[in-house]
């Protein structure tokens, strides 16, 4: 019934979205979970459904916020049955998914920007201080702990942390204009600022 | 200062001890400080994506687990008939009926104006001010005789955008509450048949008194709701956006149940609810943004995906489709 030729286009098609989605909403997830293995799981049943529902034939920017959609409220659910049952055994894990839940229920759409946004990210690092931009690199792109930045740069721990302190700092004022930190929500500021890109 | 910087980063690397995450909730309880993390996070997640080696898990185990479960997968094509239909009847509900009627006794000019069933009606009014007025939605004004006062009347909801005038101040009257403005920005609900009244201001400064006399003044930012049925008043601090974003043609859900986002469609479509299963209306929150250009059909669509659910749909044309959950 259904063609063969059809099917291998459809699945080139959503082959296509899934390695350019799959790391970004990974990590998304990730940001927000505790666990990377649950993460996993979650945005790739996200991405199951993209299929199922044939979603993956939309414009790119509905297809991001559908999926944005799907994967927050999945995490959502799933910070909350943590909350529920780990209350009284883990008190870290339960703190933990409090403040993620809390974190993420407020993010907006805006975290969406990234395709937009990653030169002049790119750009906000490469304008650090060398030994500033070392120790960015190593902790954020080989996730190595403080204690490992420190050893391997033979610094001391406080100087790892001042200088991720200071990198932060910078990229984020670099970035001021395209991070929501006042009352317009996201989805206009997503537009507001997809319009000053153009 | 230096401290927080800590916690922060302490944070995003995940490597927070038990007393750094108990100072951290405790910090997170400032707005400005969650949108500030919040920030941080953002510029986290987007610099992750630089990593030379990211994170990836092979297309064919995703297709593997598809082709696994693909063995009745009919696709939905009924919901693209169900979307251009709604859109042409969308179209067919847009227009703005305006009635004009001339007040025998006085001179005096009176101006209903109803909203129709699907689109936003935007009118200026004879002062210049602005007003979106809600679809199914009733406003009446009377700006003839006298020139000392503009008084409104609204049966539903607007946003006004108010032009200043000392001399002549404008106010809002409705069923259960009147709003006295000089020039500002602001959201107004309230329909006769709800037990609830609502005013939000986005700017400026507003007087709100209940029709027992009670008065309230809010700041921006404020919103208060006034419930008759409880006889209760709760003044608090909203995100504005979230009460005024109908205006622009989005709704937007941020963690609400399923019943208050019934509530809300049905305002917005040509649509009735029915909850075949009472529970389900307070057994799942959803957030998510649409666009009004969003047919219903899409809307339900990703409330299922999220919502374990069966939705079920009669038309009734010209009365509202009926929607019964389950």
């Amino acid at each position: 019934m259904v063609d063969r030729n059809q099917i291998s286009f459809q699945k080139e098609k959503f082959e296509h979205i899934y390695n350019r989605y799959f790391s970004f909403f990974f990590e998304i997830a990730c940001q927000f979970l505790s666990n990377n293995e649950d993460a996993k799981e979650l945005v790739q049943d996200a991405f199951i459904k993209l299929w199922e529902k044939e979603i993956y034939f939309k414009p790119e920017q509905e297809l991001k916020n559908f999926l944005f959609i799907l994967i927050r409220n999945k995490c959502l659910n799933h910070l909350r049955d943590q909350k529920k049952s780990l209350k009284m055994v883990d008190s870290r894990g339960y703190m933990l998914a409090t403040i993620n839940y809390k974190l993420l229920s407020e993010t907006g759409e805006d975290i969406l920007l990234h395709h937009e946004l990653i030169g002049k990210i790119q750009t906000a690092i490469s304008n650090l201080s060398p030994q500033c931009q070392e120790v960015f690199r190593l902790s954020r792109f080989e996730d190595l702990s403080n204690k490992k930045i420190a050893e391997r740069m033979d610094i001391s721990i406080k100087a790892v942390e001042a200088n991720m302190t200071r990198a932060l700092k910078n990229i984020r004022q670099e970035l001021l204009p395209y991070l929501s930190e006042n009352e317009t929500s996201g989805m206009s500021r997503l537009y507001s600022v997809l319009a000053s890109l153009l | 200062m230096d401290k927080i910087k800590h916690l922060l980063i302490h944070f995003l690397q995940k490597n927070s001890s038990n007393e750094e995450l108990e100072e951290m909730e405790h910090w997170l309880k400032e707005t400005a400080n969650r949108r500030m993390l919040s920030s941080y996070q953002k510029l986290w997640v987007w610099s992750g994506q630089l990593k030379p080696r990211k994170p990836q898990i092979e297309f064919e185990t995703i297709w593997n687990k598809i082709e696994n479960q693909r063995t009745f997968h009919i696709p939905r094509h009924i919901w693209k008939y169900a979307a251009v239909l709604l859109l042409c009847l969308n179209i067919g509900w847009g227009a703005i009926y305006l009635f004009q009627q001339k007040n025998q006794s006085t001179l005096s000019q009176s101006i209903e104006i109803a909203a129709g069933q699907s689109a936003n009606s935007i009118i200026t009014l004879p002062d210049q001010s602005l007003v979106y007025l809600h679809p199914g939605s009733r406003l009446e004004y009377d700006f003839g005789s006298g020139n000392d006062s503009r008084d409104v009347f609204l049966d539903g909801e607007a946003y006004f955008e108010v032009e200043k005038d000392v001399k002549r101040p404008f106010t809002v009257h409705t069923s259960k509450a009147d709003i006295r403005v000089l020039g500002t920005k602001f959201n107004v609900f309230d329909t006769r048949e709800s037990e609830i009244a609502q005013t939000t201001l986005v700017e400026g400064k507003v007087e709100f008194t209940t029709n027992y006399g009670k008065s309230y003044i809010l700041k921006p930012s404020q919103m208060i709701e006034l419930n008759t049925e409880t006889k209760t008043v709760q003044l608090n601090q909203v995100n504005t956006e979230l009460y005024t974003a109908w205006k622009d043609g989005k709704i937007i859900f941020r963690n609400e149940s399923l019943g208050n986002i019934a509530r809300k469609l049905e305002r917005t479509y040509h649509v009735k609810f029915i909850f075949e299963n009472p529970d389900l209306a307070s057994a799942y929150e959803f957030s998510g943004t649409f666009h009004r250009e969003t047919s219903i059909g899409e809307v339900l669509q990703m409330l299922q995906i999220s919502i374990p659910m069966d939705v079920k749909r009669t038309e009734r044309f010209p009365e509202p489709d009926l929607i019964y959950l389950k």
